[in-house]
């Protein structure tokens, strides 16, 4: 190592040369070249942050060391106004220069990663697109093939029972009429599905919508669909909700559609919607006083398909409540219940 | 006044006895046409291909979307193209209740659109309003060229 003592006297080129194994060493012929502008100019000379390696001791390795630095050469003028000596002043920014090119390398692999990512995501967009496309084909073929077939079935055994009628016995037209059920439930199976892909499908609009509005609307019709029986419909005035307004609809007509149908069997039915202020986003609800369910089987609500009452008991295909939860997911929602059988079911949800 | 026909563009067999059984059972005595497939229809009215000479000028025509070598829409878009067809009413019988099929008709001028009931009850209420408001209550648009 350089000691103060060992270059005290010398002169600065003779005790810091050149690195002589770096072909591209620039430091002496730039301080030179500083130097003769201090000369020339008689004012000071900042240099640009110069590479200049050091000589490293026998005992650590001996070779040279990496070093940056940071120059300046500064003129002393005499009385007379002329250059007597320059004052080379250096500080080491070897530190500096490291952690720059650290932070440089570090920002160039975070660009290519997240320039992969990018490519990436683009990658999986057009499979998603491919995906709904297929969706989207196959939807529509489900729409036109299935049911048809459950058309001629339904159909022809009607034709049977109409034209051999006196050549059945009970037997036979109670499995005619089976096999007409069975088509029929089929085909409520088929648009159940085909509702909820289509739910999937559908580009999401949202805008103000005024629920109220709907739930009346939907009121009226579910009693205009059975005017012998007297439902109290409760609907909260002036809710509204920020959505898409045919899928919020959906979800209201599956929700009072299911109030309804599961108070059929209650004397003093009473449907609700509403709002709760439950904290800071406001949680919506349709509440009927019918046939409930059993807490026990919540989680199983809002399956596909899924069912917590026999067909003979209450109609139905188990799909309407995927479809609510569906929607409500897409509006970054949530959808749960609560119920006590025999005494009603409230349905929440939040968009 | 001679009753006109009724065309019936339907390529199942069994969809086409379900419709015609439909139909007399409310007693709708029109002669139905049935044509199987797009071309066909065509051929019908216009007096080409098999039918060469002898258009059919129906009350209405029943069509159904899917169909082969022609289908529905593009039947539906000829139809409407040409003057001697342009007026003459046509419903859409189908299955689907596709917005796609149902934009495609009536942009394309289809006067009505029915999805197909799978009960066959329903379907022969269907029929029986479709077949009450076609023949007997609307008014038939003038047939081109006559007075």
């Amino acid at each position: 190592m350089t000691t103060r003592a060992g270059i005290l006297g010398r002169g600065l080129f003779e005790v810091f040369p050149d690195n002589p194994d770096d072909p591209t060493a620039t430091g002496t012929a730039n301080l030179r070249a500083s130097l003769k502008r201090v000369l020339e100019r008689r004012a000071p000379d900042t240099m640009a942050v110069q590479k200049y390696d050091i000589r490293r001791p026998a005992s650590e390795g001996g070779g040279f060391e990496v070093r940056y630095w940071s120059p300046v050469n500064s003129p002393v003028l005499g009385l007379d106004g002329e250059l007597t000596h320059i004052i080379h002043r250096v500080e080491d920014v070897t530190e500096f220069v490291r952690l720059k090119t650290e932070q440089q390398e570090r920002t160039k692999a975070l660009e290519g990663k997240a320039e992969q990512m990018e490519a990436e995501v683009f990658r999986r967009a057009q499979e998603i697109q491919a995906a709904n496309q297929e969706l989207e084909t196959f939807s529509y073929s489900v729409s036109h093939d299935l049911r048809a077939p459950l058309r001629s079935i339904d159909g022809f055994s009607q034709a049977l029972l109409e034209d051999y009628a006196d050549r059945l016995d009970d037997h036979g037209r109670d499995y005619l009429q089976r096999i007409r059920e069975g088509a029929q439930r089929m085909g409520r199976l088929i648009d159940g599905m085909l509702a909820l892909s289509r739910v999937s499908r559908a580009a999401l609009a949202r805008e103000p919508v005024l629920l109220s509005a709907e739930a009346r609307v939907i009121a009226a019709e579910l009693k205009r669909s059975d005017p012998a029986r007297e439902v109290e419909f409760v609907i909260a005035p002036n809710v509204s909700g920020d959505g898409d307004s045919r899928l919020l609809r959906i979800v209201l007509e599956n929700l009072l559609g299911n109030a309804w149908k599961f108070t059929a069997k209650t004397r003093a039915a009473r449907i609700e919607f509403g709002t709760t202020t439950d904290g800071a986003r406001p949680t919506y609800f349709v509440r009927d006083n019918g046939a409930g369910f059993d807490m026990k089987y919540a989680e199983k609500l809002f399956g596909a398909f899924q069912r917590l009452h026999s067909p003979d008991e209450f109609p139905g295909t188990g799909i309407g409540l995927a479809t609510v939860q569906r929607i409500i997911h897409r509006h970054g929602g949530r959808a749960w219940a609560e119920a006590e059988e025999q005494r009603g079911a409230t349905f929440y949800f939040t968009l | 006044m001679a009753q006109r026909a009724i065309l019936l563009v339907e390529d199942s067999p069994d969809d086409v006895a379900l419709t015609r059984r439909a139909l007399a059972k409310n007693n709708i005595q029109n002669e139905i046409v049935v044509a199987r497939d797009g071309a066909e229809a065509l051929d019908y009215l216009f007096g080409t291909g098999a039918q060469a000479g002898k258009p059919i000028a129906p009350e209405v025509v029943l069509l159904d979307l899917k169909l082969p070598k022609v289908d529905g829409l593009e039947v539906l878009r000829r139809i409407r193209a040409d003057a001697r067809t342009k007026l003459l009413p046509v419903v859409v019988l189908t299955s689907s209740k596709e917005e796609r099929d149902l934009v495609g008709s009536y942009g394309l001028g289809a006067n009505s659109y029915v999805r197909k009931p799978v009960d066959f009850e329903q379907f022969v209420e269907a029929v029986r309003q479709l077949g009450l408001y076609w023949l007997i209550l609307n008014e038939s648009p003038p047939r081109p060229g006559r007075l």
